[in-house]
Parts: structure tokens; C-alpha cells; sequence
């Protein structure tokens, strides 16, 4: 969607036009539900969490200024979203992290998506890195999104979070090149936390 | 027996970003659409949180200004006076009926005024030197 487009939706949106609001959901749901779904590494969760996202985004579109397009602000409820159910998470189950079966359960979505053996791995992969190395990699390659957008995103300078988009693709890079044959078994637990 | 290794083509960095890129997406859940789309506000967002502050800054000047109202002076009177009972409302405006009862009663008291039955006035001071009103003038006066 392009820059006009946004400034007429999000006219239409301040107006509390409905037409608008459904406009939004068609146009960005999926890409909101897919950046969830890699964060998360849940369908269900992420199901929910984008009904909240767009949620928040009703309640917040009047105080949205319209600097940064509406797929970023998305997806920066998004994210904030995630950071939030995380942080409940771990409340609840006092800082246990639940990486037993990261990926490739037979039920696991990305396993349906693909029967590439090779894009099986890397998801697989990808999916075993810890959650602020998975966002920016998800953001830039997967979603995206340019380094000033992630920057918006994750409200951090865009320096930076070209930085550590390039320490995370090493380190999937260091893990894909140390990555075992699927019958070995996995000893990987997720070592970092959300910053 | 140690596992057989991969080969690794993603080794290049630019190689990895492609493959990134190129990575199917995953699918979405069918329902979804449906239910984000029923759960758009029916009314108007914006406009509605507008009513809602409009009505109740107006509730708060409204309230602000009985409570200024009301509020007692330090002298102990009160800023605005009491009205009266209804009981002493009821006597102020209420009329006697015009039923003829208190007609004859009017009539007495109109009489008496009248002074029908008043004593005849005397003067009360008794005159005792009478006052000469015209004297004849001496005849070499006008001279």
C-alpha cells in the first residue's frame, strides 16, 4: 500500500468510518498475522494476538500521526503485543522458557507451508534463535521492512538495528553451518531475552 | 558412528539473505479475516470518544459551578436564601374561596370604617376668652 493510499485510509479511519476499518484488516491482517506467527512460533497465540493488535489499533488510530506508514505502525502494535504476552509468559510460568519443540511438530503450520527439506531447515533455524535476533531477521527478510521501518518498529536507531541485523544473520549463519541432521537430537535451548 | 553433515550452500551471506527471503510464507488460518472483521466497532470510534468528553467536561463545569454555588459563607449565612416552606407558599398565594362565606364579615368591617356608628366629634378644648374678630378704628387713625 502505497504513501497516498494510507493518508486517504487513514482520513477515512479518524472519520470512524467502518468501510475503513475493514479496508485495514484486508490489506495488512496477513502480513500482521505472519510476523506474530514467527515471533510467537504459535498459531493460535499469534491468532490472538493479532485480533489484539488490530484492536489497539482502533483505539489508537485517532492519536496515530500518519509519520510512518500504517503496515509499520501495525507493526509495531504488533510487536508490542508480543513483548507484552511474553513478559505475561514468564510471569506465569516464573522465567521457564517453553523452547522444548520449537519447530517441526508434525502440526506446525511451516511445515504444511513447505515440503522443502532445505526451507523446513531454515525455519527451523531460524526459529531456534533467541526472540530479538528472530525479529529483526522476521522484519527485514520476511516482512520486509527497510532498517529506518524496523527502526520505528522495534524504537530503536536505525545504526543500531542495522547492526544487529547483521550479528543475527551470523549467528544463523554460525547455527545453520552447526545444524545436525534432523534424526540427532536437539540440545538447543534459547539463551537470550527480550531487550 | 558420527551423523553424515550437511553441506552448507547458505554459507555466503548474501546466499542466506536470498534464501531468507525466499522462504515460504506460512499460511493463514481461514477464519481469521471473519473474525477480525467482526470485531470492528460498529460505531464510530472517534467521534463517540468525542461525545464522550464533550458530555462530561459539561457534567464538570456543571457540577463545579453548584458546588459554587452551594457552597456556605463563612459568616454562617447562606449564598442563596431558603426558599419558603410550601407551607408558607401555599398561604401566600392561595385565596380565600369566593364562596360569599366571609362577605357579611367585610360588610362589618367596612361599616365600622365607614364611621356609621362613630360618636359625634366635640371639640375637646373648651374656649374661655372669646376673640374679637373686627374692631372699629379710631376716626383720627386715617388722618
Amino acid at each position: 500500500m502505497t504513501k497516498p493510499d494510507d493518508q486517504r485510509l487513514l482520513s477515512d479511519l479518524r472519520a470512524g468510518c467502518p468501510a475503513a476499518c475493514a479496508e485495514l484488516v484486508r490489506a495488512h491482517y496477513q502480513t500482521v498475522y505472519r510476523f506474530l506467527v514467527h515471533l510467537t512460533r504459535d498459531v493460535h497465540q499469534a491468532e490472538d494476538l493479532t485480533q489484539e493488535t488490530f484492536a489497539a489499533a482502533w483505539e489508537k488510530v485517532a492519536a496515530f500521526q500518519g509519520r510512518a506508514t500504517l503496515a509499520t505502525w501495525l507493526h509495531r502494535i504488533a510487536y508490542t503485543k508480543f513483548v507484552d504476552a511474553r513478559r505475561a509468559e514468564r510471569r506465569a510460568a516464573g522465567m521457564r522458557e517453553r523452547r522444548a519443540n520449537p519447530m517441526g511438530s508434525p502440526s506446525d503450520p511451516l511445515d504444511v507451508a513447505t515440503a522443502d527439506d532445505e526451507a523446513r531447515r531454515l525455519y527451523r533455524v531460524l526459529h531456534g534463535l533467541d526472540a530479538p535476533d528472530r525479529t529483526l531477521l522476521v522484519l527485514h527478510y520476511l516482512q520486509g521492512l527497510s532498517y529506518r521501518e524496523m527502526a520505528s518498529v522495534l524504537d530503536e536507531p536505525t545504526g543500531t538495528v542495522k547492526w544487529r541485523t547483521a550479528e543475527a544473520l551470523n549467528r544463523l549463519r554460525a547455527l545453520l553451518g552447526d545444524e545436525v541432521p534432523d534424526h540427532a537430537p536437539r540440545t538447543t535451548s534459547e539463551p537470550g531475552t527480550l531487550s | 558412528m558420527h551423523p553424515e553433515r550437511r553441506p552448507n550452500p547458505e554459507r555466503s551471506p548474501e546466499a542466506l539473505e536470498a534464501r531468507l527471503r525466499a522462504l515460504p510464507r506460512p499460511p493463514v488460518p481461514a477464519g481469521l479475516e471473519a473474525r477480525l472483521l467482526a470485531a470492528i466497532p460498529a460505531e464510530r470510534p472517534v467521534v463517540r470518544r468525542r461525545a464522550i468528553r464533550f458530555v462530561a467536561a459539561g457534567a464538570l463545569a456543571a457540577a463545579c459551578l453548584l458546588a459554587v454555588l452551594a457552597w456556605p459563607r463563612r459568616d454562617g449565612e447562606k449564598s442563596i436564601p431558603s426558599l419558603p416552606t410550601g407551607e408558607s407558599v401555599r398561604q401566600v398565594i392561595t385565596r380565600p374561596p369566593d364562596d360569599g362565606a366571609g362577605v357579611p364579615t367585610w360588610r362589618e368591617a367596612r361599616r365600622v370604617l365607614d364611621g356609621a356608628e362613630m360618636p359625634p366629634f366635640t371639640w375637646p378644648i373648651e374656649e374661655t376668652s372669646p376673640i374679637a374678630v373686627s374692631t372699629s378704628l379710631p376716626p383720627d387713625l386715617l388722618d
